[in-house]
């Protein structure tokens, strides 16, 4: 019994021990924290407002699909460029005509025969009514494998020129009298020694050398042919062949042709010392460093941009320097469209670049320092720009002000190049518009899409983009070139904003390019700079739409011309286009059609 | 009788820490290798030699470890010394030779990949298909860096193909939940770098279907998305920046984030506390110096970058952010002398090495 009581207390130690050790070993109470939401996409942005712009593409006549021949499945680089806008007054009736690039496609018994898709000229009705007079104006003809324009009057006969751009041939159409008081285009580039039988793209307007006629500056891409035509395999798994990439060519010098006084013209480029270093996709000629000379900045696929000031006449390149030339890490992007102005309200221009997947789109911030030593920042993360992704490939853009603040916005149209993306990219990807706010005293960029409209919810093949008011109301319109799909026109219906239009004019049809207007309201500034070239293989709109809010008052409007001289003029009235004429102070009010 | 009541007692006690007490640090070191936290089985392993110093299978446990943890250099001298100490084991010899693989040996690895094909059931074949994976993928993209894709030469090197017949093999041998988290995030980095990006971001939601907490994954299922969704992005790196607080990778990825989408103040606020841990990390301090950059505070950024260019004169990134710097302070030709260097130093990084 003893023993068993011993035992038993034994025992007892031990299940005391037990439990002892259990409760002073037992780790202490551990609050496990609620798993981690899994990553979902976040839904976005409900906008029950209006949209910024509405579709009026149906019913406007304006039935138009450029092409690019992707259905021979050559997977040529030449098919991933596509086509261009051009707004363009043809025949001086104060409406915005509408000039689109056709494209091409392949033909043959092999499919390696160019064949031209026909551009086409849609005259403006009113009232979102077009008509196409590509016979009636003389532009029926077989065409090159085409993507551009450019436009200007480069013969300053009052009427407004085009060039159109492409594979093997660069074509200058001047416009002259047709039948019945009507303008028809003759094209004049071979009897006017505008010869290029190289890859043009983009091109811009302005006079370089100071002599008051237009210049052509010219980009040229890569040197694919179908004797350079590499096969190259796609960039997902199971892929087997897909566009390549620019960098397995070449690029091509670009080109610049001066104008001999409407009478012919001259390239000059190597004297100015270009170079065959640059996939030349984009180019805007603008002041871009105060000197009231035109610049030209370049967007190079694959390749340093360029930038060349005009000192006195030479160009000289400058974009390393005053950091355009690439992104921030210094290395160079795949760029493509392009445009300037002044969005921090500072007067000065800045540099926009729409680049290709992985690469944020650049915005240069013009630093303001006097030339030589003009600068530029790149501010993309710091605008808030990088905040839509990196997945997209964006092509023709342009500032524009969309909602009336009087602050520039900005649009992007979108598209692969190849075929089958990775990464989390997609061949049509959606049009980008921004809003330009501020925070914290800075400015930068709000992804708007949703308030856009539905266009902004469809995915397309973006490429190129004009900006202009079609319907003289005082808001910016858009015309949207989609490859292997309708061109799309959107008219821009937000904001119920003050505003005056201007469209400047040198003596004797002088060019503007490289001029600087200057609105002033009550307690700020808001300036433009007159452009050629811009956004993607399109031509915009030459007037100058200012938006203000209602309660601000326009005192009085500079324009600094391109060739030095400053002119101002006073107390222009609201909601109206006004001819700003060299030399003239009384403003002409410009007939503005709905 | 005493004597027997204490052996009991004594008995009793021993049995009740063996199985109720605190378990072991080997046991713990097991635990944590089970669930794949090969940092904590670490620590385990060194206090239980520290009590232990001549257990020779704890150190060929902790070379093994190390090795597991990425850590190559500490694995080869563990390795070493438990070599001088026991000779070259079968096992030693085994070791030495995942070592080699993740060391970059794809000979080897190729050899092993088959061995694992045949034994597939051995529980040796596990150790040598995670070597033969791990070091492809490393080789190929550091674990918490954003992911380059694959060129086609790089698709051809038969470690990428070994590292993918090794991850399919891996998945064969019906791995614990553990092992088939890893799996799937190693073959979803494997997928994103060689333009499988929709089966990547689907092996990752897998995987953190079956391990919510899993960092790795939660971190790459919010990297991966940099592109096309930055925001998620940003709101997955932020929840991880809160539960890891002491995960450096992490903080800097959300600050480069942030700093992205326009949101300087709050990278500020998370590069500054990261520079307090971290004082010479040059990642954030140049990223730093960025931010000040975009707020036009050039004046702050410019001391940063002298001190950090005084340590690496050469680093590329440091000097095109020295150009960009000085240019906004109107310095333009010492901008223009970084500039330069930084393409000098650009075309000798691109220059093939003899």
């Amino acid at each position: 019994m003893k023993a068993r009581l011993r035992l038993g207390s034994v025992l007892s130690l031990v299940v005391v021990a037990i439990v002892a050790v259990r409760v002073l070993t037992r780790p202490a109470p551990v609050v496990e924290p609620e798993p981690l939401a899994n990553p979902t996409p976040t839904p976005p942005p409900v906008y029950d407002g209006p949209p910024w712009f509405e579709d009026r593409t149906a019913g406007s006549g304006v039935n138009f699909v450029p092409h690019n021949g992707e259905e021979a499945d050559q997977f040529t680089i030449l098919e991933s460029l596509g086509s261009g806008i051009a707004l363009i007054d043809y025949d001086g009736d104060g409406r915005l005509d509408i000039l689109g690039g056709g494209g091409g496609r392949f033909g043959g018994p092999k499919n390696t025969q160019l064949i031209g898709e026909p551009c086409k000229l849609f005259r403006n009705l009113g009232q979102w009514k077009f008509q196409d007079v590509t016979a009636n104006v003389g532009l029926e003809r077989d065409w090159h494998y085409n993507h551009g324009f450019a436009v200007a009057d480069f013969d300053r006969d009052g009427w407004p020129d085009f060039v159109v751009t492409g594979y093997g041939e660069l074509l200058l159409f001047r416009n002259v009298p047709g039948p019945n008081g009507q303008r028809r285009f003759e094209e004049v580039s071979k009897s006017l020694k505008l010869l290029d039988a190289s890859w043009s793209t983009s091109a811009g307007w302005g006079d370089v050398n100071g002599d008051g006629w237009p210049d052509l500056y010219v980009c040229h891409y890569v040197d694919w042919s179908f004797e350079n035509n590499p096969s190259c395999t796609g960039y997902k798994i199971g892929i087997p062949r897909d566009v390549c990439a620019p960098q397995r060519f070449k690029p091509l010098m670009h080109s610049l042709f001066l104008n001999e006084k409407g009478l012919g013209f001259r390239e000059v480029g190597a004297d100015h010392g270009f170079k065959a270093t640059g996939c030349g996709l984009g180019v805007v000629i603008a002041d871009m460093n105060a000197d009231a000379k035109p610049d030209i900045y370049v967007a190079n696929d694959a390749s340093d941009n360029f930038l060349y000031f005009n000192r006195e006449g030479k160009l000289v390149e400058s974009a390393s320097q005053a950091g355009v030339a690439g992104d921030e890490s210094g290395r160079y992007n795949g760029s493509m469209g392009t445009d300037v102005a002044d969005y921090d309200g500072v007067g000065r221009a800045s540099i926009w670049v729409t680049n290709f997947q992985a690469e944020p789109h650049a915005l240069y911030r013009n630093l303001g320092h006097a030339a030589p030593k003009e600068a530029f920042d790149h501010q993309s993360r710091a605008a808030g720009i990088a905040s839509i992704g990196t997945h997209l490939v964006g092509f023709g853009t342009a500032f524009l002000d969309a909602d009336g603040d009087g602050w520039n916005d900005i649009v992007v149209s979108h598209g692969h190049v190849i075929r089958n993306p990775n990464l989390g990219s997609t061949f049509r990807q959606k049009p980008v518009l921004f809003r330009n706010v501020s925070r914290n005293g800075r400015r930068v960029f709000e992804d708007v899409s949703a308030r856009g409209g539905d266009y902004f919810r469809k995915p397309e093949l973006g490429r190129g983009l004009a900006v202009g008011d079609l319907d003289n109301d005082g808001r910016s319109d858009l015309v949207v070139s989609h490859t292997n799909a309708p061109v799309a026109l959107l008219r821009g219906s937000f904001g119920e904003s003050s505003w005056i239009g201007v469209r400047l004019k040198g003596k004797g049809h002088r060019d503007v390019v490289g001029s600087t207007v200057v609105l002033e309201l009550g307690n700020r500034k808001l300036t433009q700079f007159a452009k050629g070239g811009g956004s993607y293989l399109s031509a915009n709109d030459d007037r100058h739409l200012f938006r203000f809010d209602p309660s601000e008052k326009p005192s009085r409007i500079t324009v600094k011309w391109s060739w030095g001289a400053t002119q101002t003029w006073e107390s222009l009235t609201p909601s109206a286009y006004w001819e700003l004429r060299e030399g003239v102070n009384e403003a002409l009010k410009l007939a503005t059609p709905n | 009788m005493a004597i027997a009541l204490l052996l009991i007692l004594g008995g009793g006690a021993y049995l009740a820490v063996r199985h109720f007490g605190p378990p072991s640090e080997l046991d713990l070191a097991e635990k944590a290798i089970e669930r794949r936290d090969f940092k904590a089985a670490r620590e385990h392993i060194e206090k239980h030699r520290a009590a232990n110093p001549n257990d020779w299978d704890a150190l060929l446990l902790a070379a093994r470890t190390a090795r597991r943890n990425d850590d190559l250099p500490a694995a080869a001298k563990l390795l070493g010394e438990y070599k001088r100490a026991v000779g070259v084991s079968d096992a030693a010899r085994f070791e030495s030779e995942l070592l080699a693989i993740q060391l970059g040996d794809s000979n080897v690895a190729s050899k092993r990949l088959a061995s694992c094909r045949e034994n597939l059931d051995d529980s040796d074949a596990a150790l040598g298909l995670e070597a033969i994976i791990v070091a492809t993928l490393n080789t190929l993209a550091a674990p918490y860096s954003v992911h380059d894709p694959l060129n086609q030469e790089q698709e051809k090197l038969p470690a990428v193909r070994d590292a993918r017949a090794a991850i399919d093999l891996w998945f064969q041998r019906g791995p614990s939940s553990a092992d088939r988290v890893q799996g799937l995030v190693w073959r979803a980095r494997l997928r994103e770098i060689a333009g499988g990006h929709v089966g990547a971001i689907a092996d990752l939601d897998n995987a953190l279907s079956l391990e919510p907490d899993h960092l790795h994954a939660r971190f790459l299922a919010g990297l991966f998305r940099r592109q096309e969704a930055p925001d998620e992005t940003r709101r997955q790196l932020e929840a991880l920046t809160t539960r890891f607080p002491d995960e450096l990778q992490i903080a800097f990825a959300y600050a480069i984030v942030l700093r992205d989408q326009g949101r300087l103040t709050e990278s500020t606020n998370v590069l500054d506390r990261l520079i307090e841990r971290s004082p010479t990390n040059a990642g954030p301090i140049l990223l730093r110096a960025s931010v000040s950059m975009d707020l036009g505070n050039a004046s702050e950024a410019e001391p940063i970058l002298r001190k950090a260019l005084a340590s690496a004169p050469n680093q590329p990134d440091i000097l095109v952010a020295m150009g960009r710097c000085l240019r906004h302070l109107g310095k333009f030709e010492e901008a223009s002398q970084y500039q330069e260097a930084f393409l000098k130093a650009e075309r000798e990084r691109q220059e093939p090495k003899k």
